[in-house]
């Protein structure tokens, strides 16, 4: 898979970090830097799709029983309640 | 421009409540809603006490329990056409030291409105939106309490009361 540019823009501060980084060893330049510290991001929602599936799922369960699939009975009895304890 | 409580949420998703067809017609016609973090924080405190539902979902996603939640949560939002929006992080300078803003407003709106903290907090959120441009002109609830300060919304935040009935 082919590499692209992009362009980015960042603040002082958080370019300041990446050139400590790159200064330190641990990478070899700002642009390998970023890549690696991206990849690492995106490990951390790497979660958001299987949401967005699950979303979607709750809309076709709403479909099918042609009705809202949360039921939360009696449920603003305990939220007032729980406002009044406060 | 309108603020959705958590109240008239979960009575949309009762169907034990009378009023609940009503508070989803309300919920689908109204254009411009808008929630803020404290109604995502008190529809995940439901949400997570309900065992049996979410277990169930859970499994029917495929999800953990924690993720079922924000799935629920970002089901919500879509179904209902809410618009979350944080507001900016600041904090407030007070004899005591910083507060989160929110809070600080809270504070300071407490004497005249003596309202119990989680609605003061629904409050405050208003008024700090409404302070970052935000249009909001109604607050729709189901929490009677608002409708007993109705009079000092109007006159402090330049909001009116919808109760829903």
């Amino acid at each position: 898979m082919g590499s692209q540019v992009v362009p980015i823009r960042l603040d002082r501060e958080l370019l300041e970090f990446i050139d400590m980084l790159v200064k330190l060893g641990i990478f070899n330049s700002r642009s390998e830097a970023l890549r690696e510290l991206i990849k690492a991001g995106i490990e951390e929602f790497k979660w958001v799709p299987k949401v967005i599936e699950a979303v979607e799922k709750l809309f076709e369960i709403e479909r099918k029983e042609k009705s809202i699939p949360i039921r939360l009975e009696g449920a603003l009895k305990d939220l007032l309640k729980e406002r009044g304890r406060f | 421009m309108s603020y959705i409580d958590t109240s008239i949420i979960v009575v949309a998703l009762d169907p034990t409540d009378p009023r609940r067809q009503h508070a989803i017609a309300i919920l689908e016609k109204e254009e411009h809603k808008i929630i803020s973090e404290l109604v995502l924080a008190e529809l995940a405190s439901v949400l997570s006490r309900r065992e049996e539902l979410i277990s169930d979902l859970a499994s029917k996603l495929g999800l953990s329990k924690e993720l079922t939640i924000i799935a629920i949560l970002l089901y919500i939002l879509k179904r209902f056409n809410l618009r979350y929006r944080a507001p900016t992080v600041r904090a407030k300078a007070l004899p005591f030291g910083k507060m989160y803003t929110p809070i600080a407003i809270a504070t300071e709106l407490s004497t005249t409105l003596k309202l119990k903290t989680l609605d003061l907090l629904h409050v405050a959120y208003v008024k700090l939106l409404k302070e970052e441009n935000e249009p909001i002109h109604t607050l729709i609830t189901a929490d009677k309490d608002f409708k007993s300060v109705e009079k000092e919304l109007r006159d402090i935040v330049g909001i009116e009361v919808s109760l829903i009935k």
